[in-house]
């Protein structure tokens, strides 16, 4: 049988961009609008770097006798046929996951010296082939370097890796990057994990005897390794006024500050347990730091979120869901109507982003700090926890954000000074109990933190807003309202 | 277990090679251990650090955590991990004779 093919080629070289079946054109609308999108627009051509339109080519070629797949069985898994299909190959299982659809894990892996068979002997029996984790030590790094002993010595004896800590924002130049590629060629497997989840790069395979010469090298190209052992792992910050327009402060230049300040205690281990720090630019909280680290700096605003009602009543005229919006804030206080506009009742407003990532024209207010929350993990004796707030509002001040840097000084010193070995914040906290925990670090605590923790994290109530309990307030008017 | 000879004694170690009975340690054996800890002379500080060891391992049996090191030698961490350079736990301990700390640093 044949089948007509469209090609689409560069124009200068004749690489094939993309092919489709014609048949199979006439029939996807998602491939006929695609199709007509590359024939329009001018692209590069990834072969010789040309630009410009691409050409048609169309070919009858012989149909493949042998199935295409479809879309039902590409995520079914098949993976016992791959025995079958490659007898004679040692590592079959690795085989049928390069053939995937997406540029393959297994294929990369290949091309480095790591010890494919590890991988291929976790497929065939479901569970990893490496042992436990430690450190060793190693002359000039405190912190020590990460090793991953080996459950089957017979395969690799073990492999270390350093964490090289990344710098604000996880921007690398491109040309620093390739000097840290080629250390890795020359001395580890050639394999970098890129970016860890505490946010720091790690280089992975490095024997023993290779580690001080990788680690001088490392450190003359202007890195520092680190972030291991029980001090302040690597921190991660959201990527801030960079790149992001919610930002409420300089995330980036706080960490910046923040290494000033606390570089001893990334390199020198001292406390009970690692100890990790997120500081997330909004209450969107996109570095998920409430979730996972011990001390959490989010950025919060005091006041109302600003109102543009000429941009609102644009995004309504444009198609934006105003009553789904208006249901679904968390505090029911947006209220809207076309004569009046938008409007945000400041009573029962809990600053939690919600209209100002739904709603094109709200922005955030300009009364703007910090909070700090401390005690989140995910693993530790206790299971998971969420951070909880201590402090709900704080100036943070440029350059060196001083008040918020003490404050977190003294509760690590008072996590340092009663906290057991091996025992995380959060663990601490919940042992101890959060009044202890508020009188030994001497933060004044709010009422306001703990009664409905769930709703007011975020906002700070002077003595003189609080409303009188005796019902002589007015009316709470959190009602939906109708449009 | 691996035995290891020094200053003409001979002592059970374990693999990491912490000397396993401390009442056998004396000053001669810190001696021979810094060596192959890459430490050349032994100060007034590295003495400081290593009587200090010992005297809490033998009021309360086991090592004391980094914080109370610093805090009652009055050395900075920083100073600690300059004197033994593998670690006050790894280097430090081994001098001062003590078991293997429990916890990795």
């Amino acid at each position: 049988m044949q089948i007509e093919k469209i090609k689409l080629c560069c124009a200068k070289c004749g690489f094939t961009v993309e092919e489709y079946n014609a048949s199979e054109l006439a029939e996807v609308p998602r491939k006929t609008k695609r199709y007509k999108y590359l024939l329009q627009k001018s692209s590069i051509c990834p072969a010789c770097l040309a630009s410009g339109r691409l050409k048609e080519n169309r070919v009858t070629e012989e149909a493949d006798t042998t199935p295409t797949q479809t879309a039902d069985t590409k995520f079914s898994t098949t993976a016992p046929v791959a025995h079958e299909k490659h007898p004679d190959s040692p590592t079959p299982m690795i085989d049928a996951i390069s053939q995937g659809v997406w540029p393959s894990h297994a294929a990369e892996l290949k091309k480095t010296r790591y010890p494919v068979q590890m991988y291929e002997q976790a497929l065939q029996k479901r569970t990893t082939q490496w042992g436990y984790g430690g450190y060793v030590s190693l002359p000039g790094v405190a912190s020590g370097v990460l090793v991953r002993a080996s459950a089957r010595p017979d395969i690799t004896k073990g492999s270390n890796f350093v964490r090289i800590m990344d710098p604000c924002g996880n921007f690398f130049k491109a040309d620093s990057m390739r000097k840290i590629c080629d250390i890795s060629d020359k001395y580890a497997y050639g394999l970098l994990h890129l970016l860890s989840t505490g946010g720091d790069l790690e280089m992975l395979g490095i024997p023993t005897e290779n580690l001080k010469a990788a680690v001088d090298e490392i450190t003359k190209i202007g890195f520092d390794v680190g972030s291991t052992g029980d001090d302040y792992r690597t921190s991660e910050e959201c990527i801030g006024p960079a790149k992001c327009d919610l930002a409420l402060y300089d995330t980036l230049g706080f960490r910046e500050a923040w290494y000033k300040r606390f570089l001893d205690d990334v390199q020198y281990p001292r406390f009970p347990h690692k100890v990790k720090c997120k500081f997330a630019g909004c209450p969107n909280d996109c570095v998920r730091g409430q979730q996972k680290s011990d001390f959490v700096v989010i950025g919060v605003f005091r006041d109302l979120p600003i109102i543009d009602q000429k941009k609102v009543k644009k995004w309504v005229k444009d198609g934006g869901d105003m009553t789904t919006a208006c249901t679904r804030c968390p505090g029911g206080c947006l209220s809207w109507d076309k004569k009046n506009g938008l409007n945000i009742d400041g009573d029962s407003c809990l600053r939690c982003m919600y209209c100002i990532n739904k709603i094109s024209g709200v922005r955030p207010g300009g009364d703007r700090g910090v909070a700090i929350l401390v005690g989140g993990k995910m693993r530790g004796k206790y299971g998971p926890m969420l951070a909880k707030v201590v402090v709900p509002f704080m100036k943070a001040e440029p350059p060196d954000y001083k008040e918020v840097f003490d404050l977190i000084e003294k509760l690590t010193e008072v996590y340092d000074a009663n906290a057991r070995k091996k025992e995380r914040v959060g663990d601490f906290m919940l042992r101890v109990g959060m009044s202890e925990f508020f009188r030994l670090a001497g933060v004044e605590p709010s009422a306001h933190l703990f009664n409905q923790p769930r709703t007011n994290l975020y906002y700070h109530w002077e003595p003189e807003e609080v409303r009188p309990q005796n019902g002589a307030g007015k009316e709470n008017n959190c009602t939906t309202t109708k449009l | 277990m691996p035995t290891l000879t020094l200053a003409g004694k001979e002592f059970d170690v374990d693999e990491d090679g912490f000397i396993q009975d401390a009442t056998k340690w004396d000053d001669s054996i810190a001696t021979a251990l810094a060596e192959q800890e890459g430490i050349k002379v032994l100060t007034d500080e590295h003495w400081k650090v290593i009587r200090y060891l010992r005297d809490y391992f033998q009021k309360f049996g086991s090592a004391p955590m980094i914080r109370k090191v610093t805090k009652d030698t009055g050395l900075p961490l920083k100073r600690i991990y300059e004197l033994f350079p593998t670690g006050p736990a790894k280097g430090a301990c081994k001098l001062a004779g003590l078991p293997k700390p429990t916890g990795c640093i």
